[in-house]
């Protein structure tokens, strides 16, 4: 009597055409099982791990700003961080991105936080600020922040390098 | 009786037993070879079982508190208020407006609503409900692309498929496309031959229109794909049946399948209201339609040539197929047809991936095509393929997964296997995190709970609606307080429609309270539009009708109803703009000639037209910017979306975002900061956002107006 195979394949099939199938099958399966690369979707881009986080340590101000370490022209670049004060009748009243020298952004708005340092609660300010770039050629640019604070030289924050892609 | 009859009897009793036994053995070897028959015959279905099983089992042994560390105050927003929404009678289709559609909200909520409305038992059936319909789509696109091949083949196609291929992410369910692709496969097995008899039409077409009418019910974009795959089989068929009896077999086809699908149509309205109520079907055409142009997202260079790898890819599996097919002299009739409509379908399902070309959209968008290319290559056209044939298609399948592809996490691990309370509930939450319905959440986000849900509870009464902006639902969910607007989510708003729907519908409902989410600090601009130019109605809505109460944190607001407030408000708009402009260099920067603005005003406001080549429709539009020149400081710049071949109005509000917070002050000096810079002169630029974006014509730009908010 033919196996259902054998009547598939018209019953003039060689052993091995019986067997030799399903088990490249399950074993090809088994073995990019046991290899255990990742999906495929694991590696479509999305913009993961682009920011860098900018230590900001002057003689009044204290903080930290996030920014891209790389951007596409015509789309938003969005920074952001925290800022406290040394003295805290001295605040900071405004943040000033500067890409290449030129300013590009700035933000006068500063929200209230608490963290904890030390096992002690300190006020913090956080400040975010975003421009939509266009008109700057690819590769690499240096970009800048600056505080102003009421009654002072403006205070330069931090500064970095970052790559504008096409 | 004498001793030998004795013996003779026994004997005989003997005899009979022996053949009892002889029978019974050989209906046990009968059962057991049925059984194996039927093992080997439908080992997918079987294997279908095991996979449900399985995963089933790891998601229903965590036990809560769940430990999921964040919310995504965006997306799982909806999800969950889809939930809350089912509990409080209110139905997609019905009452509300969404991209998707009542029975998804059925399916995904029937399970939490069981167990108790709570975030814990939502996450514990969210994975399930993900689990479950991937793997029923993909068995039963198998089940009828392979049904001519042996049952050993489908397993392989449901494991490749379930375990390497399929994305699964918690925030794109993928039932949007692969049912489509499960209808597709039974349209193009079920496809009525040209001698076929009425009754062979007719359930034929009866089925189709059930389809697609579960189709729309579970999302407009499902129901669009399904439709189209039911085209594309049936013009596919014709082009390589074209005699009289073929054209009128498949007319009849078409047409019966219409029928019934009006048929369905009506049953739905009379479901959801009234039988000529056509509501739901307007809605679901606008959520489609408009979400080309309002939810465009740009694709990543580096997504693009994994965009071209996988199209030549699978045209590459197409073309292999094609030479198969031409050289093989006994293909069966419909191998062609069916072919060309499996390429024609693959290649429509890339609509999404088009249009919103971020990773989950891409992983979604491309599988059909990959699951159908796979299915091509293990004889789905065909009725016999050779061993020699099949180990070559294996070994193709096998190494192109292996070089781009791996299992997905939850099958490589141990985890499936484990038993998982010993992998996530400890009945405590880890340290760090902490405890609120059955979840266990990191201080912030709990705070942020925590403390809205707490003050929402003492000041509204559980059959009180509240009002969300810009789409952080889940602030409801957890006082279990309803969520008021008919559109669920407000970025979902374009077009006339929709604006006006949700808009009546808040006036309606006119909850008492509102969370208000600054933007940029506790909410973000859905694809970097700002909120407020997205949906300037809904936001002046909120801030004609509402003043701020309270801070449950920094920049995240509880807005209180005030009469008084609405009825004194007042809105005036002048002209600025000193002749119309019209460009056809529409990627050019148009600098608007405005009259001296001066500063007593709040808001800018473009009227204008945007108009598109007609194939912008199978692509997406461009990304508009306005550019705002000061007397101090540096130059602005906001990004807003435009509705192609429309009049359209954007909104602008030229300083900070987050100032806009200060708009809900009961006091209406402090509305706008006294420092802000003066706007000079401001232009408009339309950009492309990416290779597959299609610029303007011409852009009209009719008015260019100052808005100014005031109290009279």
């Amino acid at each position: 009597m033919k196996t259902s195979l054998e009547q598939e394949y018209g019953g003039r099939s060689k052993p091995y055409h019986l067997w030799a199938p399903p088990l490249l099958a399950f074993a090809g399966l088994a073995l990019l099982l046991a290899l255990g690369r990742n999906s495929w979707v694991y590696s479509l881009p999305y913009g993961q791990n682009n920011s860098q986080v900018l230590s900001i340590k002057t003689s009044l101000l204290r903080g930290t700003a996030e920014v891209p370490k790389s951007f596409y022209l015509g789309t938003t670049l969005n920074a952001g961080g925290w800022l406290g004060s040394v003295d805290p009748s001295i605040q900071p009243q405004n943040i000033t991105l500067y890409l290449d020298g030129r300013p590009v952004a700035e933000t006068s708005v500063f929200y209230p936080a608490r963290v904890s340092s030390n096992g002690q609660s300190v006020t913090i300010k956080r400040w975010e600020v975003a421009f939509f770039v266009k008109d700057t050629p690819p590769g690499e640019h240096i970009l800048g922040l600056e505080a102003a604070a009421q009654g002072r030289e403006p205070i330069a924050l931090a500064q970095t390098s970052i790559l504008v892609l096409r | 009786m004498l001793v030998e009859q004795q013996f003779e009897e026994i004997d005989e009793h003997k005899d009979s037993r022996k053949t009892a036994s002889s029978r019974s053995q050989s209906f046990c070897r009968h059962a057991a070879k049925r059984l194996a028959h039927l093992l080997l015959a439908h080992a997918d279905f079987f294997v279908m079982l095991l996979i449900l099983g399985l995963l089933t089992r790891f998601c229903l042994l965590a036990q809560p508190p769940i430990p999921i560390q964040t919310i995504n105050f965006f997306d799982t927003s909806w999800q969950l208020d889809l939930v809350a929404k089912a509990h409080q009678g209110v139905w997609l289709g019905r009452d509300a407006i969404f991209t998707y559609g009542p029975l998804f909200q059925k399916l995904l909520s029937w399970a939490p609503l069981r167990q108790g409305m709570s975030l814990g038992s939502f996450y514990s059936y969210l994975w399930m409900f993900h689990y479950w319909s991937i793997t029923l789509c993909i068995y039963f696109t198998g089940a009828f692309l392979l049904r001519g091949q042996p049952s050993w083949v489908r397993v392989f196609y449901l494991l490749l498929l379930v375990i390497f291929w399929v994305p699964v992410n918690w925030i794109l369910f993928d039932i949007k496309l692969l049912l489509p692709l499960c209808c597709f496969a039974i349209f193009l097995r079920m496809l009525p031959a040209a001698t076929q008899g009425n009754w062979g039409l007719c359930w034929r077409a009866g089925t189709a229109a059930t389809l697609m009418a579960i189709a729309f019910l579970i999302s407009g974009d499902a129901g669009a794909y399904c439709v189209a795959a039911f085209g594309i089989v049936v013009c596919t068929s014709l082009l390589y049946e074209h005699d009289l009896a073929s054209l009128a077999g498949m007319a009849k086809y078409a047409a019966l399948t219409g029928i019934f699908f009006f048929g369905w149509v009506l049953t739905i309205n009379a479901a959801l209201g009234k039988l000529l109520d056509f509501r739901f079907w307007k809605s679901t055409y606008e959520v489609v339609t408009q979400y080309r142009w309002s939810q465009a997202v740009r694709m990543l260079p580096e997504m693009t040539s994994i965009f071209w790898w996988a199209l030549i890819l699978n045209l590459l599996v197409f073309l292999w197929q094609w030479i198969v097919q031409s050289r093989t002299p006994s293909v069966p009739a419909r191998a062609r047809p069916a072919w060309l409509a499996m390429l024609c379908f693959g290649l429509v399902t890339l609509q999404s991936l088009i249009v919103s070309s971020e990773h989950f959209h891409v992983a979604i968008s491309l599988f059909p095509w990959i699951a159908l290319s796979g299915a091509l290559l293990l004889g789905a056209t065909e009725l016999r393929i050779s061993a020699v044939r099949l180990m070559l298609s294996f070994s193709v399948i096998l190494v192109i997964t292996g070089v781009f592809s791996g299992p997905y996490s939850l099958f490589h691990s141990q985890a499936l296997f484990q038993r998982r309370p010993a992998l996530t509930g400890r009945n405590v939450c880890p340290e760090g995190q902490y405890e609120i319905d059955d979840v266990c959440l990191e201080a912030a986000d709990f705070s942020k709970l925590k403390t809205v849900g707490d003050f929402l509870k003492q000041h509204t009464a559980a059959s009180d609606s509240i009002g969300v902006f810009p789409f952080e639902n889940v602030y409801g969910f957890v006082p279990r307080r309803r969520v008021a607007g008919t559109v669920l989510q407000d970025y979902v708003i374009a077009g006339d429609y929709l604006t006006q729907r949700q808009v009546q519908s808040l006036e309606e409902a006119s909850p008492a309270w509102t969370v208000y989410s600054v933007e940029p600090l506790q909410t973000f601009g859905v694809d970097g539009i700002p909120n407020f130019t997205r949906t300037p109605s809904v936001w002046l809505y909120w801030q004609r009708w509402y003043k701020h109460e309270f801070d449950a944190q920094p920049g995240l607001m509880l807005l209180h109803r005030d009469e008084e407030r609405g009825r004194h408000w007042k809105m005036t708009s002048t002209s600025v703009l000193a002749r119309p402009v019209q460009s056809r260099r529409t990627s050019e920067e148009i600098a608007l000639p405005v009259t001296p603005l001066g500063n007593d005003w709040d808001f800018i406001k473009i009227n204008l037209r945007a108009e598109y080549p007609v194939w912008w429709k199978l692509l997406k539009p461009s990304i508009f910017v306005v550019w705002l020149h000061f007397d101090r400081g540096p130059d602005r710049s906001v990004p807003a979306i435009v509705q192609p071949d429309h009049p359209y109005d954007i909104w602008i509000y030229p300083w900070e975002q987050a100032e806009l917070a200060n708009y809900f002050s009961p006091n209406v000096q402090e509305w706008r900061v006294a420092s802000r810079p003066r706007l000079q002169s401001l232009s408009l630029q339309c950009m492309p956002i990416d290779w597959l974006s299609v610029t303007p014509s011409r852009i009209t730009i009719g008015e260019v107006q100052t808005v100014k908010l005031s109290e009279q």
